[in-house]
């Protein structure tokens, strides 16, 4: 069976390029925080990618909510940021993110590193 | 009395009193023996006059006695020519003789003339009878004539005398009567005389006494008056007043004490004339200073506001009044709590704001600076900074609150944090959508195959998206170093190490340009003390700087270098700069490259990036170059008194924080 995967990006284009790339697993798609947040809790997928500057919730909120409950709180998340500096990595990191990558990313190191988190999560499959 | 006055000799009081008690004392004294003389005298006079009654009264009954005892005898003799009867006779003249004589010796110690002239007749008859009569008799019993019976003729005779006899002897004893109460009489006046002597002369001693003593009061009083009077138009203020001489030394000495006193106070009032009117004068000169300070503190457009340490506002200034729209000074004076709570409605986050303030008043020496926001009258953003305020000799004075309006410093914050989401969001994430397609594109195995005139063009496209990317990312850092909002967390780093890895990831370019790059690292391994992240950074700058100046064959060299407490870096290349090279360097941010070309692979701000960043770290950077010299960028870097690195597998990153992506 296909990992399933949400994604969110409120930029199209981005949202395509990111379908394209991941295009071998199963993908839900948001195009703001709040729907992230509702396929999250619904699906409960392998593995979420979410944008930080996103409208309705931004992608730290949607990451705060995910892991304060129990059901979503072991799911692997990736963020997708243009914020770039130390400190907002950081930020990102400590709020519970498993990865954060900064925008524009390189195709391939997205793949790969969406390849690796999955690994790591099937591999040290959370305690419920 | 008037001796003294007169002999103008000094003396002092007691002196004086002391002469004067014992003149009082010696005219008691004489006093109480006159009256103790005139006493005994008076009583011995009495006595006298008593012993004399009783002597006289005696002497004259012993002679009467005395003769009658003759008389009996003769008569006896006569009659019976018994001659115990004339023993009798013979006995009574002596004793008569005797007590006459006796009288006679005590007539003489009085004024007893009467008696005197009565006993002389008293002994006439006693005489005549013994002579006369009674020695005939005897002679005429003697001669044998006896005894016959004598004639009745000279008995008669014999009575009459002795009749004349006792008569006399009457007179006698009268005459002593009268005498004694003559003398009685003269000794009784003798003795009124005395007394009243006695009290004529005690009435005079007392009046000489009182006025003795009324003359030492009025010579004392005087010049105790002349003392007080003398204080009292000191204490009035007539400060040339003095005491003149007195006659008591004790008191003239007080008089002068009290004169050198008016001096000194005299000196001592012209010398605090003198200071008051320095005083003034610098009081005037102070208050000049007071005003000018006053002006230069109303000058300022932050507010101030001084507590004293005792808690009450002490100063304000026009700023201050204008903030918070009061009209004049009328909350000076006031309690600051009291102030506190008459600016509550004005502030937002009035609440915690007075609890920060609360914490002042517990920690002396407290600095801080809080942001409070003020809605009325007008909405601001202050930065309130307290500072305790210390006199030159480390006395609390109080606190200095300076208010700050940053509302406009805020907005412009707010506004450079606007710019700075717009670029990262707004520019970035086209960018991503650019780069992420032309690149998969480009790779073939999923989008299928390109024809070389398309790889061509493509290529061109992905090398301007990476040109843009880098760019984005230097404005973004330029744009938060000036800021100073870039914080640089210090490690100890293994520098050789960083340079290595520096060097490699740029190894494509520097293959590509074929440049020979080598390193001349110092031969022991040197720490800096920097941010991991940040120091790499510079290096990269540095060599990517240098790599895009040097001309293609060119070569390049590290160098590494311990000096004192500082670590030199210098990267230096056989492609030399320009003028305007050097120039734009030295300007801050924006290098502009007179011709920017697709050469100048890298970061066109990255010399300028790396300087803030070098600069931030507590170190230099420093470009030259001259015409055939080449160029060299030298850099120092705080080296780090720790002997272990911290991250030598830089660069460590996370998977994302790449910012010069390749």
């Amino acid at each position: 069976m296909k990992p399933h995967l949400v994604i969110a990006d409120d930029e199209a284009d981005i949202c395509r390029l990111i379908k394209f790339l991941l295009r071998s697993y199963d993908l839900s798609e948001a195009q703001n925080g709040k729907r992230a947040l509702e396929l999250i809790r619904e699906v409960q997928p392998d593995l979420a990618l979410l944008d930080v500057m996103m409208p309705e919730m931004t992608g730290l909120e949607v990451l705060d909510a995910v892991r304060g409950n129990p059901l979503t709180a072991s799911i692997p998340i990736i963020l997708l940021s243009a914020k770039g500096q130390v400190t907002e990595i950081e930020q990102g990191l400590q709020s519970g993110a498993t990865r954060y990558l900064v925008k524009p990313f390189e195709p391939l190191a997205l793949r790969t590193c969406v390849a690796e988190v999955l690994q790591e999560s099937h591999r040290q499959p959370v305690k419920e | 009395m008037r001796l003294f006055t007169r002999e103008k000799r000094p003396t002092r009081v007691v002196d004086w009193l002391n002469a004067r008690l014992s003149l009082i004392f010696g005219l008691l004294l004489a006093m109480f023996l006159l009256s103790v003389g005139v006493s005994f005298y008076a009583f011995s006079i009495q006595r006298h006059v008593d012993d004399q009654k009783v002597l006289l009264r005696e002497d004259a009954d012993g002679m009467l006695q005395a003769m009658s005892d003759q008389e009996t005898g003769l008569r006896g003799y006569i009659s019976d020519n018994n001659p115990a009867f004339f023993v009798a006779f013979q006995e009574g003249r002596p004793a008569y003789l005797t007590f006459a004589d006796d009288l006679t010796r005590q007539l003489q110690s009085g004024p007893f003339r009467l008696t005197a002239i009565r006993l002389t007749a008293v002994e006439e008859v006693a005489d005549e009878w013994y002579s006369n009569f009674a020695l005939a008799q005897i002679a005429q019993m003697q001669a044998g004539h006896f005894a016959g019976p004598r004639s009745q003729a000279s008995i008669f005779q014999g009575n009459v005398l002795f009749d004349q006899f006792r008569a006399t002897v009457g007179k006698l004893q009268e005459a002593i009567g009268q005498d004694l109460e003559g003398y009685q009489n003269q000794v009784d006046t003798i003795n009124l005389s005395l007394v009243i002597g006695a009290i004529v002369l005690f009435l005079a001693a007392n009046a000489g006494l009182l006025w003795i003593l009324r003359n030492f009061t009025g010579t004392l009083q005087g010049q105790f008056v002349r003392l007080t009077q003398t204080t009292q138009r000191l204490g009035q203020g007539e400060r040339s007043a003095r005491v003149e001489p007195l006659t008591f030394s004790d008191l003239d000495q007080v008089g002068q004490s009290i004169n050198s006193m008016a001096d000194a106070i005299q000196r001592h009032e012209h010398a605090a004339e003198e200071s008051m009117r320095t005083l003034e004068q610098q009081y005037a000169l102070v208050e000049r200073a007071q005003s000018e300070s006053r002006a230069i503190f109303d000058a300022s457009s932050e507010a101030f506001l001084f507590i004293s340490a005792g808690g009450q506002v002490h100063a304000l200034n026009r700023p201050f009044r204008e903030f918070f729209a009061l009209t004049g000074e009328e909350v000076v004076g006031m309690s600051f709590a009291d102030l506190q709570r008459q600016w509550e409605p004005h502030f937002v986050n009035a609440a915690s704001f007075h609890a920060d303030l609360e914490q002042d008043s517990l920690h002396q020496e407290r600095y801080h600076t809080t942001t409070v926001i003020q809605q009325d009258p007008e909405y601001r953003e202050l930065a309130v900074s307290s500072i305790p305020v210390w006199s030159s000799t480390t006395a609390y004075l109080g606190r200095l609150y300076v208010l700050r309006d940053i509302t406009r410093e805020r907005e412009a914050e707010r506004l450079k944090a606007e710019f700075y989401s717009l670029v990262s969001h707004g520019l970035r994430n086209p960018l991503t959508s650019i780069k992420g397609y032309t690149d998969m594109l480009a790779e073939q195995e999923e989008t299928g195959p390109l024809n070389e005139l398309q790889q061509e063009f493509l290529g061109i496209v992905q090398s301007n998206a990476r040109r843009l990317v880098a760019l984005i990312n230097d404005l973004i850092d330029l744009s938060r170093l000036e800021a100073q909002i870039v914080v640089i967390h210090s490690v100890p780093l293994a520098l050789h190490a960083l340079i290595q890895d520096v060097t490699r990831s740029m190894r494509p370019q520097i293959e590509e340009r074929r440049l020979r790059l080598s390193l001349h690292l110092a031969s022991s391994p040197l720490l800096v003390l920097g941010d991991e992240n940040r120091v790499g950074q510079i290096l990269t700058n540095l060599l990517a700087f240098v790599t895009g100046h040097t001309p293609v064959g060119g070569r390049i060299v590290w160098e590494t270098e311990q000096v004192g407490s500082m670590v030199r870096i210098t990267c230096s290349s056989s492609g030399d700069l320009s003028a305007e090279d050097l120039a734009a360097f030295n300007r801050p941010f924006l290098h502009a490259s007179a011709q920017p070309s697709s050469e100048t692979v890298g970061s066109v701000l990255g010399p300028s990036i790396a300087r803030s960043l070098v600069e931030l770290h507590g170190g230099t950077l420093q470009m030259s170059s001259g015409p055939g010299e080449g160029s060299t960028l030298m850099c120092t870097l705080p080296s780090s008194p720790s002997q272990t690195a911290i991250g030598e597998d830089f660069p460590t990153g996370h998977a994302g924080d790449r910012r010069y992506p390749e």
